[in-house]
């Protein structure tokens, strides 16, 4: 048998692999280019062009204005708020999400829609709404109010009323990003795991948790983004009482509405920046186990 | 370990998966669970794992029953259709994964948990991959590591869920060799379902027929494919033809011969359906109890001819498979006029007014005498 030379340029040789390119499926060239410079116009002027402004802006009177704007005493009591908030309601919800995420995932029970319909409720309900559930419930005349003021516990316009909002806001991130995941993974492995005299906790720890430790992560983040970012809902309940009761968002729109640009983009930077952490710490595991991930996935 | 099942029932919603289950599992024994998809195979190994719970009946380890005992407690090694490896764990660790798991009174320590470990994947051929993940190996391989994962915990009884499904024709026959021989090793009690004939008759001792959610047969491989205790058993264990026949005079008649075929054994005159395998058949030169067709169509497939005959007694057609007899001598071909009879046969009977409600009332709606070879 002769050797055929290897097929040289676009020339269609007579042994070319049968998808040599996928121009029959592809779409022509000028189609994606139009695709990548639209995605890249979109982001560029929706993402990237606000995102330089905000440090920009935050840069605009030097570093020293900047360092000293976050150095103010509310600036970083604000700080504080946000990362409180996020520090309670973040952990708090990554259990409610996987119990949840397991209970729907893993039984059939009656009433299963409707505690589906209701975890999506904070999705479904304004921010805003839901801020005023709670002054409703815990303001000087709702339902617990009188009650919790006779205690001496104040909700409403004090830090337990900004971790409650938060914690409503957040609940679905964790059990929408588990429950099609635990569903579709199916429970053979844990089956397995139980036949082979594993206990429930011993179970979920060592399979169930490795199998959804990624969809959880993401959920986690998300969870924690907007934890530190939620405005509406906090903004009801909090009084917006300088150095006590400002969030970050809270207190970039009252420096914002003050003229004090600097200082609201200073704090807005702060936010980002937090953003940022987040996404790296996300790409860095992701690296980290990445081959563990690709063995996961692509069985 | 003897494994005794007793009335186990089973309902999902107003589904009866399993209508009251009786059967006797030998310790050591390889036994097929048989039966098309939704006999309730799967339901009834599941309830013997505890992974189902069921809603009435028990099932005895030895002396123990094992309904009152958790999935953990009943210590028996599944194999699942589709493996359920540990996807985030290496070979070893998913076969050591049973020892681990121990209480840390029972746990034996770390290093002989690694060796028994890779003992094991010894035993399944697997040895140098223990560092591998589930999705670096063949289906074959994943298949092993499974089993010798099921293998670890030394347990009371194997079950595997239809355990070659999910694997290509080579490697299945290559794979059914390789369980029997390591059954015969081991002798573990092995418990497996199959919805197919084939791997159940060449791989179990004893095979269970299934259908609707009742048990049709239980018997040795010989017994189940000699004397199929029902149409259901005989259709499902090889494709049957049905012979219209009829007992008169305390004999057997194919319909339409002179002579008997067989003696009725019993069975009150009137029509009997006759079943035969294909490779059941005679081609006969002049006998009484033959019965005339014609050759529709012949096809040779090796050293057998496969020949579609329509009888002349009622114009069905019935398929029958003969050995060639010599390269040199002329076979029949389309047209031919044959002469044929049944050497190894069965007789069911319909009771006449009824439906074939085989699953709800086998025992009244036929008289099974039996089969009766010739």
């Amino acid at each position: 048998m002769s050797r055929h030379p290897p097929p040289a340029g676009p020339a269609p040789a007579p042994f070319a692999p049968l998808v040599q390119t996928n121009a029959a499926i592809g779409e022509p060239p000028a189609v994606r280019l139009a695709l990548i410079a639209l995605t890249l116009l979109f982001l560029g002027v929706f993402l990237l062009l606000p995102l330089a402004s905000v440090f920009t802006q935050a840069l605009a009177k030097g570093f020293h204005a900047y360092a000293s704007a976050l150095a103010d005493p509310d600036a970083l009591s604000a700080i504080r708020l946000t990362l409180l908030a996020a520090a309670v309601a973040v952990p708090l919800n990554t259990v409610f999400g996987v119990a949840a995420a397991w209970a729907i995932a893993r039984f059939q029970f009656r009433g299963k829609n409707f505690l589906i319909t209701l975890i999506d409720l904070p999705f479904s309900v304004s921010p805003v709404i839901a801020g005023l559930i709670y002054v409703l419930v815990f303001g000087a005349h709702g339902w617990l109010g009188p009650w919790a003021a006779a205690h001496g516990i104040k909700v409403i316009f004090a830090v337990p009323g900004i971790v409650l909002a938060t914690i409503f806001v957040t609940f679905p991130f964790v059990a929408r990003e588990l429950i099609p995941l635990m569903q579709s993974q199916g429970a053979e492995e844990e089956y397995a795991a139980i036949t082979l005299g594993a206990r429930g906790w011993r179970m979920f720890w060592h399979v169930t948790l490795p199998n959804i430790r990624w969809g959880l992560l993401y959920g986690v983040l998300l969870c924690n983004a907007r934890a530190m970012g939620e405005f509406g809902a906090v903004s009801v309940v909090s009084g917006h009482i300088r150095g006590l009761t400002n969030t970050m968002p809270l207190q970039v729109e009252i420096l914002y509405n003050d003229f004090q640009f600097v200082g609201a983009f200073a704090l807005a930077s702060v936010l980002a920046l937090l953003a940022f952490v987040t996404l790296g710490v996300k790409s860095f595991l992701e690296w980290r186990h990445g081959d563990e991930l690709a063995a996961v996935r692509g069985h | 370990m003897d494994i005794t099942i007793r009335g186990i029932t089973k309902r999902f919603g107003g589904y009866t998966a399993l209508r009251g289950i009786d059967l006797d599992i030998r310790s050591g024994e390889l036994l097929a669970l048989l039966g098309p998809s939704g006999s309730g195979k799967t339901t009834l190994l599941r309830a013997i794992a505890g992974l189902e719970p069921i809603d009435g009946g028990r099932v005895l380890f030895g002396e123990v029953d094992a309904t009152r005992l958790s999935v953990q407690e009943r210590r028996v090694g599944f194999v699942f259709q589709h493996y359920a490896l540990f996807k985030h764990m290496t070979v070893l660790d998913n076969v050591s994964f049973g020892l681990r798991m121990r209480p840390r009174a029972l746990r034996p320590p770390r290093d002989e948990i690694r060796r028994r470990a890779l003992e094991l994947l010894d035993l399944v051929q697997l040895g140098g991959l223990h560092q591998r993940y589930p999705s670096q190996l063949s289906g074959g391989q994943r298949q092993r590591v499974a089993l010798a994962r099921a293998l670890a915990i030394e347990p009371r009884v194997l079950l595997l869920d239809e355990p070659f499904g999910a694997l290509d024709a080579k490697v299945r026959k290559d794979l059914r060799r390789w369980l029997r021989r390591l059954h015969r090793e081991t002798g573990y009690t092995t418990v497996f379902v199959t919805h197919d004939q084939e791997e159940a008759l060449e791989l179990a001792d004893r095979i269970v027929v299934m259908n609707r959610g009742v048990i049709e047969q239980v018997g040795s491989t010989d017994q189940v494919y000699d004397t199929p205790s029902s149409p259901f058993v005989f259709d499902f264990l090889g494709s049957p033809n049905v012979l219209p026949g009829e007992v008169r005079d305390g004999a057997v008649y194919l319909r339409g011969a002179a002579a008997p075929i067989d003696g009725a054994g019993g069975l009150a005159d009137g029509a009997v359906d006759i079943y035969a395998r294909p490779g059941d058949f005679r081609v006969v030169a002049d006998d009484p109890a033959a019965v005339d067709g014609r050759v529709i169509e012949a096809q040779r497939t090796g050293v057998l001819v496969r020949l579609t005959v329509s009888l002349r007694s009622n114009g069905h057609t019935v398929e029958i498979e003969i050995p060639q007899p010599d390269p040199e001598i002329k076979v029949w071909s389309a047209g031919d006029a044959v002469r044929l009879r049944p050497a190894h046969f069965s007789l069911y009977r319909e009771r006449p007014g009824q439906a074939l409600e085989i699953a709800q009332d086998r025992s009244g709606d036929y008289a099974a005498p039996g089969s009766r070879g010739r």
